[in-house]
């Protein structure tokens, strides 16, 4: 949403706040400020607008909200709709009642249709919306000031007999204003004739009435409707439009009168156009505010810090609110203009807004207080396990849970009847199966690292595998191990198992690519041992620096030092490490040392990585001073 | 072409002979052997020659290649008969010290674990798979409300059945499973429907705590938080507590740093806002209470949520958001 600052101005003349001030503020009560920008001479606020706040999607919610925040009169202008009674009534009918709100229309003609005046057209280009005419322009000028969506119909191609009705499949296409092409379902509302259907309605209106700068005749309308059923239409019909976004909100039956008032009188105005009907307001029920028992004291417990019960009155009274206060609490009626506000909680929530969440202190949080430990044993045996297996020289990898089928193979440990669960709408489509194995995420790791020359390390994965067993979904962690040596796998599986003094489960690994992996289900194991730490230990590695996003292989060259007398290798290391940018140096060893008659020769490999060869030779030359 | 049989063939074999393991002889077998090896750029280099040079030098190569392969599978033997019956080396290799690496999001959840530990709270955890119930409709978003817009959803069987689009559905469980008092805090990843590109996922990793107990209150929230950013980015980092919808939680809260780019000044990392959006928090919504059968007169709860994925990012220093759950992330062997 973007509010021209200089256009608020008008609805708040008293405003002294500067823009950047403005959006400060109206970010802190939950309108987002995205940013100011600064566009032909005027400065404008993009806000973020939530869903439970449609009365915010245009400059008179906004106003309404400083008003309260800076204690300020808010500008009303009043529009009167004058000399209809001795006009003819408009024969529209409603025939979805339980779908219509609140609908007024109004039929105008001799209508001098022309382009907009240059205010008119700066102001919607500054709503990132095009000019068409200067009937269309104002309909849509009244949306952004109110929020409120209407439209105009071409009274000379629609008619006047214009029914709001649920379409029951008589009309199977539609052509929206821009002339796409809609394919319509039944059960969603429309505006139309005996013969076709004008406009889906509270969404888009139809090409086939759609006013241009000839139209001499119109019949203007402003309807809400039920918000769920527009959302719903608008989904079905996939179809997502500026005002089926307002619409599916909770907008204010009781703004139609104020908001059609003031299109009609800047058509009158701008288009010299004449009313030509009686107005017609469909209005079945007007919505009853409901009352809400509110505890004063409750703002302040829920805040956490005191709240003066002045200021809770103040606040209240400004947003509209009817306050009778009783003898423990008061009972309030909020203003229809706000349909979010329904309970005591909501009400706290306001108080609290506009007293400013910047005053609650952030020096005290909850006490240590020690409650009884629910966390699930399982969540200690992973900790436990992902710490054991560090220490056993092993690395942890994270995969995606969604996977290739070509990818897809299954758990050792899970039975044949099991079967792969596919997702039905991922965009991601070459990804739509969960993973019934962490094997297959390892053996990808493996070819990756061996791609990038990553020398081999052990690694693993712990993480949940999905898979469906006679009609259910189900899912458990998983534990699998990737390791080149046999040997050393089966050695370190049994030191995990000692470490966590789990018994009688057999180890058996599976050969993939002259590597070995195994795979188990954890809470199998937990069942297996019959101790497992109480606390979440951390493992501390000091592994900040170590972590890399590798973007290119690995390079290595080797360098041959000769010394005169003996070195102890670390130390060599350690000082050409110096040597080398920490940021190239992926690993520095001593693979061989040669003794002659005179000297010692030490061979060193150094490994660089996100570089090129040049650059990795450049260094590697500099630091063993290389010819 | 500049090809001198001999010369290359007596670097090869010293170079194949000193190889020690299985994965550097197969890294010099795709370097010489493989689709784009050396041979074959040698093959397509002939290719231009008039046929009778053509012949000639097409023989000398696969002569070459044959015995590069001899030599390979030779000390491939060697290599495999080395590691079944280990012997001592003549040289020992001098290098760091060895341990493995944990993964960055374990590290950042470890991390917050702890301050949460020592706070009393306890970890939780819940199923990735999840009921539209216990994803939506006990955090207050009933169908077809436009909060459902905030979170595209991959359906396992729509539309009950799904994979959970944020952590708040382990606090649906958590309600529903405990008896209050309790603290408890949970990492967990959650699954949305998005394109992957560089700084968007469909699977990224989410942080949510949960506190219900009888006198909660915004300003335990807020210090809790506060304690957190504090021990995650030090005492001087600014942080903004500012009210925020969230269907699940009134009053609620939004989570915003200060840019660390601009200082507050606005550039492209904050979008001109100056701050950093970190997450979400609120008390709990008394509807989410009732629906899980804790009486909201009388106890109170807060949950906050935080996104795990930019955190370890920034911290890490990690560029590409793909590079946390694929293959180019890797541990640099430690320093001595």
């Amino acid at each position: 949403m973007k509010i021209i600052y200089s256009q608020l101005k008008k609805l708040l003349p008293q405003l002294e706040k500067t823009p950047q001030e403005v959006a400060c503020d109206l970010t802190m009560i939950g309108h987002f400020s995205e940013g100011i920008e600064k566009k032909q001479d005027e400065t404008i606020i993009n806000l973020e607008i939530r869903q439970n706040r449609g009365d915010c999607l245009g400059y008179w919610g906004i106003a309404k909200e400083l008003a309260v925040l800076y204690d300020l009169s808010l500008s009303s202008p009043s529009f009167t709709l004058t000399g209809e009674d001795s006009l003819p009534l408009l024969p529209i009918k409603v025939a979805a009642e339980k779908k219509v709100k609140r609908l007024m229309a109004i039929k105008l003609n001799k209508i001098k249709n022309k382009p907009s005046p240059t205010w008119l057209k700066k102001f919607l280009n500054l709503h990132d919306i095009n000019s068409i005419n200067c009937l269309v322009d104002l309909t849509n000028y009244i949306m952004i000031w109110y929020g409120m969506p209407n439209h105009a119909f071409d009274a000379q191609k629609s008619g006047d007999d214009l029914i709001w009705q649920t379409n029951r499949g008589k009309f199977k296409k539609f052509i929206s204003f821009d002339g796409s092409e809609i394919k319509l379902v039944p059960g969603t509302l429309q505006v139309n004739n005996q013969n076709e259907i004008l406009s889906l309605a509270g969404i888009v209106g139809g090409k086939n009435s759609g006013v241009q700068l000839k139209t001499q005749a119109s019949i203007v309308e402003m309807a809400l409707y039920n918000p769920t059923r527009v959302r719903k239409d608008s989904q079905k019909l996939n179809v997502k439009t500026e005002a089926s976004h307002r619409l599916e909100k909770h907008l204010d039956v009781n703004l139609i009168p104020l908001a059609f008032s003031h299109l009609i009188t800047l058509i009158q105005k701008h288009c010299q156009a004449k009313i030509a009907s009686q107005l017609y307001d469909y209005f079945p029920s007007p919505r009853q505010s409901q009352s809400i028992s509110f505890h004063v004291e409750k703002s302040s417990q829920y805040a956490g810090i005191n709240i003066p019960e002045k200021f809770t009155k103040k606040t209240l009274k400004k947003l509209d609110c009817q306050i009778e206060e009783k003898e423990n609490y008061w009972e309030i009626i909020p203003p229809s203009l706000r349909a979010d506000l329904n309970l005591e909680e909501d009400l706290i929530e306001e108080v609290i807004r506009f007293f400013g969440y910047q005053k609650i202190p952030t020096d005290q949080p909850i006490s240590n207080k020690i409650l009884p430990d629910i966390t699930p044993p399982i969540l200690y045996l992973i900790e436990s396990t992902k710490n054991a297996l560090i220490n056993l020289d092993y690395d942890e990898i994270l995969s995606w849970p969604l996977i290739k089928k070509t990818n897809l193979v299954k758990a050792p440990y899970l039975s044949s009847e099991t079967q792969a669960i596919n997702t039905q709408n991922n965009i991601n489509n070459h990804y739509p199966v969960l993973r019934q194995s962490l094997i297959s995420s390892l053996i990808k790791q493996k070819n990756r690292y061996q791609k990038l020359k990553v020398q081999n390390r052990g690694f693993f994965e712990i993480g949940k595998i999905f898979y469906q067993k006679e009609g259910h979904y189900l899912e458990n962690y998983s534990l699998a191990v990737c390791q080149q040596s046999r040997e050393k796998l089966k050695k370190d599986i049994q030191a995990l198992f000692l470490d966590l003094q789990i018994k009688g489960v057999e180890i058996k690994h599976i050969k993939k690519n002259n590597n070995y992996f195994i795979e188990f289900n954890l809470e199998t194991l937990l069942k297996k041992t019959d101790s497992i730490p109480q606390i979440i230990r951390r493992q501390k590695t000091g592994q900040k620096n170590t972590i890399v996003e590798l973007k290119k292989q690995i390079i290595n060259f080797d360098a041959n030092i000769l010394l005169d007398k003996k070195e102890k290798p670390l130390v060599l290391i350690k000082k050409y490490q110096q040597k080398i940018p920490a940021d190239l140096l992926w690993k520095l060893e001593i693979i061989d040392i040669f003794k002659s008659k005179r000297q010692y020769k030490y061979t060193f490999r150094a490994y660089y990585y996100n570089c090129s060869t040049q650059k990795a030779k450049k260094v590697h030359q500099i630091a063993f001073k290389l010819d | 072409m500049n090809f001198a049989k001999e010369k290359t063939l007596k670097k090869y074999r010293k170079i194949i002979r000193n190889i020690r393991t299985a994965e550097e002889l197969e890294n010099i077998r795709v370097d010489l052997l493989g689709r784009k090896g050396f041979i074959n750029k040698l093959f397509s280099e002939i290719n231009q020659l008039s046929p009778s040079k053509k012949k000639q030098k097409g023989k000398k190569i696969n002569k070459f290649k044959g015995e590069i392969t001899e030599l390979i599978k030779s000390q491939q033997k060697k290599v495999k008969k080395s590691a079944s019956k280990p012997k001592e080396r003549k040289t020992k290799i001098y290098r760091q010290q060895k341990i493995g690496h944990l993964h960055p999001i374990t590290l950042t959840s470890q991390e917050i674990n702890k301050l949460f530990h020592s706070l009393g709270f306890s970890i939780y955890t819940g199923p990735e798979i999840e009921t539209d119930e216990y994803c939506f409709r006990r955090l207050n978003v009933p169908l077809n409300h436009p909060a459902r817009d905030l979170q595209d959803t991959i359906y396992i069987q729509k539309p009950n059945f799904l994979l959970r689009t944020q952590a708040s559905s382990i606090e649906s469980h958590l309600l529903a499973n405990e008896k209050p008092p309790f603290k408890a805090a949970f990492p967990g990843r959650v699954y949305r429907n998005e394109s992957v590109n560089k700084s968007n996922h469909f699977i990224f990793h989410n942080y949510q705590g949960v506190v219900v107990d009888r006198h909660i209150s915004l300003k335990d929230l807020i210090g809790t938080l506060s304690l957190l950013f504090k021990k995650l980015y030090g005492p001087g980092v600014p942080v903004r507590y500012r009210c925020k919808y969230y269907p699940e939680v009134e009053p609620g809260l939004g989570l915003d740093l200060q840019c660390f780019n601009c200082h507050g000044k606005g550039c492209s990392l904050c979008k001109g806002a100056g701050w950093i959006e970190m997450g979400g928090a609120g008390i709990i919504h008394p509807k989410v209470m009732k629906m899980a059968n804790i009486d909201p007169q009388q106890w109170h709860g807060f949950a906050f949520g935080l996104g795990l994925d930019r955190w370890t990012m920034a911290k890490y220093n990690i560029n590409d958001i793909r590079t946390l759950l694929g293959g180019n992330l890797a541990y640099k062997p430690n320093q001595p």
